[in-house]
């Protein structure tokens, strides 16, 4: 009996020691291949360059296609990436613009084959193809009227567009450029040209050739089959299991490995980069304190720093921030009889402990912001506005000379508007499972009891909290935003035509706002955004459609083994194939 | 035998289209609009006036290739202020605002016509060259649809007309317009509230396609991918049934040996601390254990023995055999998380049946035979008692199903449960029902096979359905 016994607990130690034994080999074979084993919460099956629709498609997409210009990751300006130059401009007067690229002379496809100008109207013509799935919709596409190669150079193209540069800036080069030898096997819509694609919506959507084209576009194998997800980019999948893992594998040959000394897009040293999807947070930090992983972000503020303050990983892991191009702030329903007047709202973001509320819920990782740009815009966020500060005292002045008075002594102020007795009441919206968002609105209600108003916290469902903005049937709802780094477009959230259709959630109405909107949209100089820009958040800091917060860092654990990170306010925060390991 | 299955299953097809119901009403009455779900965020977001008439177009498409444009059930019962057709307006907000303008108004053939003159100014201002105007005008249409009450509506006109509109090629249509507006406000036929209307829709309903494809195996597409839920699901659920089954098996390998040891040994104090344990952890959360799993069993803080999540590195030149033995460190921690509840019960299950017969009379025989304590708890005891066991094959199923939706999910399993979960997140309702619907059939088929395996093994059962056959 007693042999047996020690016979079983032999063959469990050794069964035990084996499982252990195979995740060391693991990741002593990654290190060996140059292996980054990234942290994702959700997977994609989606790959398709056209029709991705969650973060992780869009973050793999830039590993994987390329387009003529990109934001460059570290700089965010803009730069050439497929074409050799930013394009060449000329304004022909007619209210049309002519734009120049030459693509660079050293790209190619997998195949071998040179990429071309008619590869760059391959990738238009698919956009202008009447699907309605394509979720890369780019409105240049749709002011293209004249596109021409030249004939001495099948590498230089020239489109002339109703939209002028200021307009297209951001727009003409974003163009994910696709190997028509791939999508198009029997050049189909070699037959058809960029201005009657976009002069013949009705006839192109009745045609059944191109319906049936379309239908082919929209085959899984495009969006999941690794044979049919190939662009000009460094990586190609190697592995897409559903739910599991997605492995890039860097291209044995990449035409980029010969531009030396550019932008961040053509940095490539990692061999392998593998994403797991993990959902879980605590099983997520259990592998990446086990090895498994190198690279962890999104981690709650509250973990981030009790691991950076621990030294248990000092050997193991570096914790670095980065900025993100994001806000969150409070959004006030100027229609609410008390929301209307302007002092309520000063009184409401006096009594906004900001301070706290970073320390306390991101633990000190978040920077207070005034408006709706990003403090990472250095030349559009207006340093010289100073936040209103938390003073329970001005709060209660500028109520007093309101006339909000606690007549019934309940701790609640109240006063006479319209003939009704109103107590200042609000409810502050979220949606539900958000503890960030709940926490907030804890510490504003905690704060804003001080000065006799009454917050009531109110979760709702996604789908519901989005109706309520929609319809604008809140009085104060938390309002997250995170947006790209091209300049930002303020019409959908401040401009008066964007109440009934856009983002106005507000209705925040301003003739000297919109002129203001429609002038840095217009602008074609730096200092002219940046002077508009400046006096668009002046107003919107007097006026306080919206009380802004503060912008959270992405916070991130990537193993000590690697450098190289190119940490940037673009998502997901780091360039992955960029990274090197350590000697 | 026969009879009393084929009674089972006749039993279970009420209750199936009873579930069926419950979950379909409850899909049809989640927050949010399922065609705006379905469609692009993007086409909506960059709309300009191109993009919106497409928008229009994408929103018929979508509701003609869903069935959203067909009525909710096979009957309705409403007030006689509505009308039979209002499911035919696509969009959720604009249909809920002219039925509350049908039941201020009374009468829903005027409010017929006012969705008409709308659809008419719609088709005539896409036709507008100018596009500041036809943005105005469009703009205007939009906020009439989002307008429930007559007085509103008077306002949105008055607004546009003093401040907006100076010369319009449409005006004999706006001016058509206003008169049905006025018209609706001036009158009001309060009666027709409170006469009763009964409209049979037929076979052609929104509940009837879907539960007929969800009979055929169509379970639509998804809101979030747009791939069909069915392979989703079908990718899924192997690793589910996987781990339930492989958890039934370790469960019953594990728990009646034990059960049979305790109740062996049910005075000495260590099988009293193991009964007690047993209890305590059967009641314990799975995703706590879970957690405290990963925590002590697979982080370096503690003792890192296996890894914390997923399902291993495969490799396509792998044998079957490697693939297996890369799987087995992987599914360590989950099978402890599915099993370490059904062990729990089954072996106290089994403890109970053996003190029970422990002094029946053919046991004393057996001892007094002289057979050895080997002999009679394995052999008399446990096939004497293996029918209160194998039944609970059947009460495992649903436990198990239910219990996937958070071991997989921590775990980081592709399962069932974690779908379910991802599904919840990204308001992916086809998804989200077709898992309920699939739990749901999975537990009637264990408490069928739980039904079987009673009349199966236990005589007694069987004795009674034959009285009363």
């Amino acid at each position: 009996m007693m042999s047996k016994l020690s016979l079983s607990c032999v063959l469990i130690i050794s069964f035990l020691c084996g499982c252990d034994s195979n995740l060391s080999n693991q990741k002593q074979e990654s290190v060996s291949d140059t292996t980054l084993d990234i942290r994702e919460i959700a997977g994609t099956m989606n790959l398709h360059p056209l029709y991705g629709v969650d973060e992780l498609s869009g973050i793999l997409g830039t590993y994987i296609f390329q387009t003529l210009t990109s934001i460059d990751f570290k700089t965010l300006e803009l730069t050439p990436l497929l074409a050799d130059s930013l394009p060449k401009v000329e304004p022909l007067g007619n209210g049309l613009t002519n734009y120049q690229f030459t693509i660079r002379d050293e790209a190619r496809w997998d195949n071998g084959e040179e990429i071309k100008a008619s590869d760059v109207e391959f990738s238009i013509k698919i956009n202008l193809l009447p699907d309605k799935s394509n979720t890369g919709f780019n409105e240049f596409y749709q002011s293209i009227v004249d596109f021409k190669v030249d004939s001495s150079d099948d590498k230089t193209l020239t489109m002339t567009s109703t939209m002028n540069f200021s307009e297209a800036k951001y727009l003409v080069g974003d163009i994910i450029i696709l190997p028509q030898y791939l999508y198009d096997p029997n050049l189909l819509l070699t037959n058809y040209t960029i201005p009657y694609l976009n002069n013949n919506g009705l006839l192109i959507a009745s045609d059944s050739t191109i319906l049936n084209f379309i239908a082919t576009l929209n085959d899984s194998k495009f969006k999941s089959n690794p044979e049919f997800i190939k662009g000009s980019g460094p990586y190609h999948i190697k592995e897409l299991l559903e739910g599991q893992k997605i492995t890039l594998e860097k291209k044995q040959t990449w035409w980029g490995d010969l531009i030396r000394n550019s932008n961040t897009e053509f940095e490539a040293n990692v061999d392998i980069i593998k994403y797991h999807i993990i959902p879980d947070e605590t099983t997520a930090l259990s592998a990446l304190k086990n090895g498994s992983i190198d690279l962890m972000r999104g981690i709650s503020p509250k973990e981030f720093s009790e691991m950076k303050e621990s030294d248990v990983y000092d050997n193991r892991l570096n914790f670095v921030t980065s900025p993100m191009m994001a806000y969150y702030s409070l959004g006030l329903n100027l229609n609410h009889p008390i929301l209307k007047t302007k002092n309520n709202r000063k009184a409401l973001a006096h009594l906004l402990d900001v301070q706290k509320m970073i320390d306390i819920v991101a633990y000190g990782y978040a920077e207070q912001t005034i408006g709706p740009n990003a403090k990472s815009d250095k030349h559009n966020y207006n340093f010289d506005l100073q936040p209103y500060i938390y003073s329970v005292e001005k709060a209660a002045s500028l109520l007093k000379e309101e006339g909000w008075e606690d007549k019934d002594g309940d701790g609640v102020m109240e006063k006479v508007i319209e003939g009704i007795n109103i107590p200042f009441e609000l409810e502050y919206n979220y949606n539900s499972g958000n503890e960030t968002r709940k926490k907030i609105g804890l510490i504003f209600q905690e704060d804003a009891k001080k000065a006799g108003i009454k917050i009531k916290i109110q979760p709702l469902e996604w789908s519901n909290y989005l109706d309520q903005l929609n319809n604008k049937n809140f009085e104060i709802a938390f309002v997250g935003k995170m947006f790209s780094p091209t300049p930002r477009n303020h019409k959908s959230i401040f401009h008066s035509e964007s109440i009934t259709e856009g983002a106005n959630y507000t209705s925040y109405s301003n003739p000297e706002v919109d002129l203001l909107i429609d002038l840095i949209n217009n602008s074609s100089t730096i200092k002219d955004r940046s002077t508009h820009n400046y006096k668009l958040q002046e107003i919107l800091h007097e006026e306080l459609p919206y009380l802004y917060l503060y912008s959270p860092l992405e916070r991130m654990a990537i193993n000590k083994e690697y450098s190289n990170y190119n940490l940037s306010a673009m998502r997901p925060g780091f360039w992955a194939p960029g990274f090197k390991l350590k000697k | 035998m026969f009879q009393f299955l084929i009674r089972r299953i006749l039993i279970m097809i009420p209750t199936f289209f009873g579930i069926s119901l419950i979950v379909f009403l409850i899909s049809v009455n989640t927050p949010g609009d399922p065609i705006e779900l379905l469609m692009d965020k993007q086409l909506q977001v960059k709309g300009n006036e191109a993009t919106k008439r497409s928008v229009d177009q994408k929103i018929n498409e979508l509701g003609r290739k869903y069935n959203f444009d067909a009525p909710l059930f096979y009957i309705r019962v409403t007030d006689q202020t509505q009308s039979d057709t209002l499911h035919k307006i696509l969009t959720k907000s604009y249909r809920e605002n002219l039925s509350k303008l049908s039941f201020e108004h009374g009468d829903w053939e005027l409010v017929n016509e006012y969705n008409r003159s709308i659809g008419k100014l719609t088709e005539l201002g896409y036709q507008i060259n100018d596009v500041a105007t036809k943005s105005q005008l469009l703009q205007f249409l939009e906020k009439l649809k989002k307008t429930p009450t007559t007085k509103d509506l008077i306002d949105q006109l008055l607004f546009f007309k003093n401040n907006r509109i100076k010369d319009f090629s449409v005006k004999s249509e706006i001016n058509h317009l206003e008169n049905i507006i006025l018209r609706m406000a001036s009158t009001s036929d309060k009666l027709n509230r409170f006469i009763p209307q009964f409209i049979w829709f037929g076979s052609h309903n929104q509940y009837h396609y879907w539960v007929t494809n969800l009979l055929t195996g169509n379970l639509g597409d998804s809101y979030f991918d747009k791939t069909p839920v069915k392979t989703k699901v079908g990718n899924a659920i192997v690793w589910t049934l996987l781990f339930s089954i492989l958890s039934i098996v370790v469960s019953y390998l594990i728990a009646v040996p034990l059960g049979i040891y305790l109740s062996q040994n049910k005075d000495s104090r260590f099988a009293k601390f193991i009964n007690s344990l047993l209890f305590a952890i059967h009641c314990i959360p799975s995703f706590w254990i879970a957690s405290l799993l990963i925590i002590f069993l697979a982080s370096p803080e503690y003792i890192q023995l296996f890894p914390s999540y997923g399902l291993g590195e495969f490799n396509q030149n792998q044998s079957t055999f490697g693939k297996f033995f890369e799987l087995i460190p992987h599914i360590i921690l989950p099978l402890i998380c599915f099993s370490y509840s059904s062990i729990a019960y089954i072996s106290e299950q089994t403890r109970r049946s053996i003190l029970q017969i422990e002094s029946s009379d053919f046991i004393l025989t057996a001892r007094a035979k002289g057979l050895t304590k080997r002999m009679i708890y394995w052999k008399h005891m446990l096939s004497n008692t293996s029918f209160t066991l194998i039944t609970q094959l059947g009460n495992l199923i649903p436990t198990l199903i239910s219990g996937s939706f958070v071991v997989e999910y921590i775990f980081a399993i592709p399962g069932m449960g974690k779908l379910l979960v991802d599904s919840i997140g990204y308001r992916d309702y086809p998804t989200v029902f077709s898992i309920i619907m699939i739990s749901a059939v999975l537990v009637m088929l264990g408490v069928l096979l739980s039904d079987f395996l009673y009349m199966r093994f236990d005589p007694r059962v069987s004795l009674i359905n034959k009285k009363e056959l």
